[in-house]
């Protein structure tokens, strides 16, 4: 090499050094600035940044509101229920993932048998799909079809996609946001496609409005109340149990399980429809329970409570780290009922008792239990009744089915949602349009056990004829007879109303739903629902509570009441107001009204009485009860049968015999409750129903049922009161 | 003036022990050992301000090789030329096991498991890649530079480790060993028009992928091409390819001037920053030592460069200086492409930060580096071998 050479190799060499290092050197002042215009002024915004992608908002749930009796007495609460939760990944990162697999181990770690297995595995599946607002099968599609929709190119439209899976065939659907018009016109094509007829259409629409409406937060719910031996055991294993979560959720309990069921209703799994109108994000929780029924629906909301929210700092693994900040959710509203959870029981227990023949029991019946001043019900009884904390957990089909199936209707409230004739205990309606139509209460009808109203002939119950019967006689043996006679005076517009103002034909109660109207006859009634003209013989009928004549037994309670009270309209209702209904006078006159509750004192207390074999306790006034008998007639007897209702009713068909009614009030010189009961087949009112009545009236009575004059809204010192009561 | 190196009655031929310690570039040491003491600093934050997560580890290793280093610097540099192409066999070698013996991570396939610890050789190599290149270009004259034919052999010793990292794959350091290899042969004085040409083929290589990758958009992108998209827009791949750059960002933003302090990002702490005692170390110092913190370590980083370059142009031997200008080039590659890509101004690449990111085999490479240039400026004059003969 030459010193020539070797200069210029070091001249080049260092000026090209100088040259790389001043471009590196830009480079580093380059970052320099990046460096500055990161960090100085746009501090703030990246902060709002991280705080927000290291926070999360949860939402707890608030506890349901506990229902109690009047004297804060616990009918409906909670308990904490440990449930094994799957929360399901985006789909991409489950791939590799056998969901089966995992379910199955679980499944077997907590013992589960064969068929709750098999339910785990389903529900899983399913309940994934509803997560991501998936619908497998939204139609089942022929091969054709098929083709031919992936032809349209049904791969390209929002929503929609098809699946084959062992040669069968099938549309799909997922809920995709924002893209509302493209989803319809997807839609619309594949109508045109596979030519649909309407019900597909509907069907479909349905189940992706549903499929919208139910994406659920989070997770799915596996296997609820598990045991702590489950939990450890689960625990054990958490690491072999990808995505899956053991949560503390409340369950609805129930003091007494099976006591005023019908009352208190029962909660349940959240379906779509309820979604419709109510889009409380509580219940999309996975374990959402929404109350079914009685108070439970009634004050759904109240009960609910509102969601609380907690702002949560996560780490990248999405576990909470510290609680930032609390919303505390608002529990629900306790409701205090007007039921004497006493009372309630024993009316339960009462009405089962019951002997319907010398070897039989009530199998169905109904008795309510009205305080006559204010309208509160005091007790609700149906019989039978169920168990209602199966609901709150997963129901079984099995159980579903069983209660389905019951001829006795186990699930209907017998009385609000159920009606019968009233039969004879509507006779003091019609005596009292007979007062107030001006008709003489000494005047005399002679029974002579059959009455001709036209071409008809109509018998009194007593074949052999009760002879002259007065007004107040004629209920007190409930003679058919005289209001056979006196209905075509009375003229059924007139009977009608007194069963309005009385609270027939109506809806009654205040503040629980589910109820049903009954039915007071009328012209206009029968030629909108039957078609036909109104016949003197429908007055005939009516008179007596037959023929159209329907009622509830919270229909039959309230008229007593409103009977008792001295005519005010009050108006049943179960839950404690802070202050008591008004109750507007409904117009009669009082000496009516005592003329009324005369001859309802006799029915029990005279020897002539159709009660007073059943229902007569002696002179102390405080127990005795005045009421009336009612018998409804369920099926055209022969004669035979007639005969045997009478002496052999045991060899008639179950299915054949007369209800049994009774309504009845007590104490007899200041009334304070009512009480009306129906017991199916019963054969009698006097046989079957009065007893029950006479043991609730006097129960209420000697017990005090409702009896608070100074009743506070303090539930601690209600709570005191009613234990104190109790012994 | 290299060339009379072998003749001038200045030079020292041999040095003694003494001589030798008495010659250390101390300052540039103390440059090194700050940065490791902030290295170690940040695993034990990075570790949840523990010691056993990574801090011990990190500070063993820091101290071992350290030392090892300083060894290594005392030891002449004429050894160091002679196994030049040994070194560069032997990491070749380990290189070449990867696929055989690798380990795979993160879908890439970098390291070999030595039982005792795992070695990433494509670390390793970039000491070696540069040895050998600057021992064959000591042989290369001026005149002799421009001839194309003797650009083969240097070119031929850099496309096999090329290649084969690409293939791990790991296209950042591929492309890092590419611009060793351009600097190494620019310094050595490659003639302009093949510069330009070079350059301009980059350019126009990076613009045709870049532009690939925009027409293909973030659905069709393979992943190189989506780290790339994400640049321009995180939001179009925010879980995937964007995730660490927008994680990042965030974290780096969040420090401020000031930081929020030692132990105290939130968004590292908890982990949503990834990797942030490795590739990421840069948003985590960013976050808990802000601008003030960041500018220091880039300031001391920019010294311990311009000690590099300094050692280059003191060294009078060919071998020397173009070891060392294209060692210190290597280590700003490092440095620049890091804290770039953490602040996504270039796609995300496996590439760690010297001395503050966790993991051993980039750290020997470091601290191999350091030893080589301590040893050059130790034996600035030294005359190396017989220069400019690469035809006799």
């Amino acid at each position: 090499m030459t010193a020539r050479d070797g200069k210029r190799r070091d001249a080049g060499f260092t000026r090209r050094l100088v040259l790389a290092t001043t471009l590196q050197g830009s480079a580093l002042a380059a970052l320099g600035f990046r460096l500055y215009s990161l960090q100085v002024p746009r501090q703030d915004d990246f902060l709002a940044d991280s705080l927000k992608t290291r926070t999360v908002t949860r939402f707890d749930a608030p506890t349901r509101g506990s229902i109690v009796d009047r004297f804060g007495q616990p009918l409906a609460g909670n308990e904490q229920s440990y449930n094994l939760m799957y929360y399901p990944k985006a789909e991409d990162e489950e791939i590799n993932l056998n969901r089966t697999a995992v379910v199955l181990r679980a499944a077997s770690l907590i013992g589960a048998s064969p068929a709750l297995t098999d339910r785990m595995v389903d529900q899983l599946d399913i309940g994934v799909d509803v997560v991501r607002g998936q619908i497998r099968l939204l139609l089942v599609l022929s091969r054709d079809q098929y083709d031919l929709l992936l032809d349209s190119g049904i791969k390209d439209w929002p929503g929609f996609g098809v699946q084959e899976r062992l040669g069968n065939y099938g549309l799909n659907y997922k809920v995709v946001s924002g893209v509302a018009q493209e989803e319809a016109d997807a839609l619309e094509r594949i109508i045109r496609l596979l030519d649909l007829n309407d019900a597909d259409q509907r069907q479909i629409s349905r189940r992706i409005v549903e499929a919208k409406q139910i994406n659920t937060i989070g997770g799915v719910v596996l296997a609820e109340d598990l045991s702590w031996e489950q939990v450890a055991r689960l625990k054990a294993r958490a690491l072999d149990l990808p995505h899956t979560e053991i949560d503390v959720s409340e369950r609805r309990s129930y003091t007494f399980p099976g006591t005023a069921a019908h009352a208190l209703g029962y909660v349940s799994q959240v379906q779509p429809d309820d979604l419709i109108g109510d889009d409380d994000r509580l219940l999309r929780r996975p374990d959402a329970r929404i109350g079914r029924k009685g108070i439970e629906r009634t004050m759904e909301k109240s009960l609910r409570g509102q969601a609380g929210e907690r702002l949560m700092e996560i780490n990248a693994l999405g576990q909470e780290q510290r609680v930032i900040s609390r919303k505390p959710p608002v529990p629900g509203r306790r409701i205090m009922t007007t039921l004497d959870l006493g009372l309630q029981i024993y009316a339960e227990q009462r009405l089962a008792e019951q002997e319907i023949s010398a070897s039989e029991r009530a199998r169905a019946g109904a008795a309510v239990v009205l305080k006559v001043d204010t309208g509160e019900v005091l007790a609700m009884a149906s019989h039978p009744g169920f168990d209602q904390s199966i609901f709150s957990s997963r129901i079984s089909n099995e159980d579903w089915d069983e209660l389905i199936r019951d001829e006795r209707r186990p699930l209907v409230n017998k009385c609000s949602a159920e009606h019968y004739p009233p039969g004879s205990t509507y006779k003091m309606v019609t005596m009292l349009a007979a007062l107030e139509v001006g008709i003489d209460p000494a005047e005399a009808v002679n029974c002579t056990g059959r009455t001709e109203v036209g071409p008809q002939t109509f018998y009194c119950w007593k074949r052999e004829g009760h002879g002259a019967m007065d007004m107040g006689e004629a209920l007190v043996q409930s003679c058919d007879s005289w209001y056979y006679e006196m209905s075509q005076r009375i003229g059924p517009e007139k009977m009608g109303e007194v069963a309005d103002r009385l609270g027939f034909g109506q809806y009654l109660m205040i503040d629980v739903a589910g109820e049903i109207r009954g039915v007071v006859p009328s012209e206009a009634w029968k030629k909108s629902e039957r078609n036909e003209g109104w016949f003197d013989g429908d007055t005939v009928q009516t008179s007596i509570g037959q023929g159209y004549v329907l009622a509830t037994p919270l229909q039959m309670a309230t008229m007593t009441a409103r009977i008792a009270n001295g005519g005010r309209a009050v108006r049943p209702h179960l839950i404690l107001p802070e202050l008591p209904y008004p109750a507007a006078d409904l117009g009669f006159d009082p000496e009516h009204l005592a003329l009324v509750r005369r001859a309802m004192y006799r029915v029990s207390n005279d020897e002539r009485g159709t009660a007073y074999a059943t229902t007569f306790d002696g002179e102390s006034p405080l127990l005795q009860i005045a009421g009336k008998t009612g018998t409804a007639q369920v099926a055209r007897l022969s004669a035979s049968e007639r005969l045997r209702m009478l002496d052999d009713v045991e060899n008639l068909d179950y299915e054949r015999r007369n209800h049994g009614l009774f309504v009845g009030f007590g104490p007899i010189d200041n009334p304070r409750y009512a009480c009306a009961a129906v017991v199916e087949h019963g054969n009698s009112g006097s046989l079957s129903a009065a007893p029950v009545v006479r043991d609730l009236l006097q129960t209420a009575i000697v017990t005090g049922s409702g009896d608070d004059p100074d009743r506070t809204r303090d539930p601690d010192a209600l709570v005191a009161r009613g234990r104190q009561r109790r012994g | 003036m290299a060339y009379t190196a072998e003749t001038s009655p200045t030079s020292r031929v041999q040095l003694s022990f003494l001589d030798r310690v008495s010659n250390v570039p101390w300052p540039m040491l103390m440059l090194v050992v700050i940065l490791c003491v902030v290295g170690v600093a940040m695993q034990y934050s990075a570790g949840g301000l523990n010691w056993e997560t990574y801090a011990g580890d990190h500070l063993i290793r820091t101290a071992l090789f350290f030392s090892l280093a300083l060894i290594a610097g005392l030891v002449d540099i004429r050894l160091w030329f002679r196994v030049s192409y040994f070194v560069f066999g032997a990491t070749l070698l380990m290189l070449l096991a990867v696929p055989f013996l690798g380990e795979e991570y993160n879908g890439a396939k970098r390291w070999i498991d030595l039982q005792v610890t795992r070695l990433q050789p494509s670390e390793l190599i970039q000491v070696g890649f540069i040895m050998a290149l600057a021992r064959y270009l000591h042989g290369a004259s001026w005149e002799e530079m421009g001839r194309p034919l003797d650009l083969i052999f240097p070119v031929l010793l850099a496309v096999l480790p090329i290649y084969l990292i690409m293939n791990q794959p790991d296209l950042g350091t591929s492309l890092k060993l590419m611009a060793c290899l351009s600097v190494i042969l620019f310094l050595a004085g490659l003639r302009w028009w093949l510069v330009l040409i070079g350059l301009g083929g980059g350019i126009a290589g990076a613009y045709w992928f870049i532009d690939r990758c925009l027409q293909l958009g973030i659905d069709a992108a393979g992943y190189q091409c989506r780290r790339v998209l994400v640049l321009f827009d995180p939001q179009l791949d925010l879980s995937g390819a964007g995730y660490h750059i927008h994680q990042a960002k965030i974290a780096i933003g969040s420090g401020g001037l000031r930081g929020q302090g030692f132990g105290q990002g939130q968004h590292n702490q908890l982990g949503f920053t990834p990797e942030n005692n490795t590739d990421f170390v840069w948003a985590l110092l960013a976050e808990e030592f802000g601008f003030i913190g960041c500018m220091v370590v880039l300031f001391l980083f920019t010294l311990l460069l311009l000690y590099g370059v300094v050692t280059a142009l003191r060294a009078r031997s060919q071998f020397g200086r173009l070891l060392a200008a294209t060692l210190t080039a290597n280590l700003f590659f490092y440095v620049v492409v890091n804290i770039a890509m953490n602040m996504g101004l270039l796609p995300v690449v496996g590439m760690p930060l010297p001395f503050l990111s966790y993991g051993g085999s980039a750290l020997l490479a470091v601290m191999g580096s350091v030893a080589l240039l301590t040893s050059i400026w130790i034996h600035y004059d030294v005359p190396v071998g017989s220069e400019g003969k690469l035809r006799q």
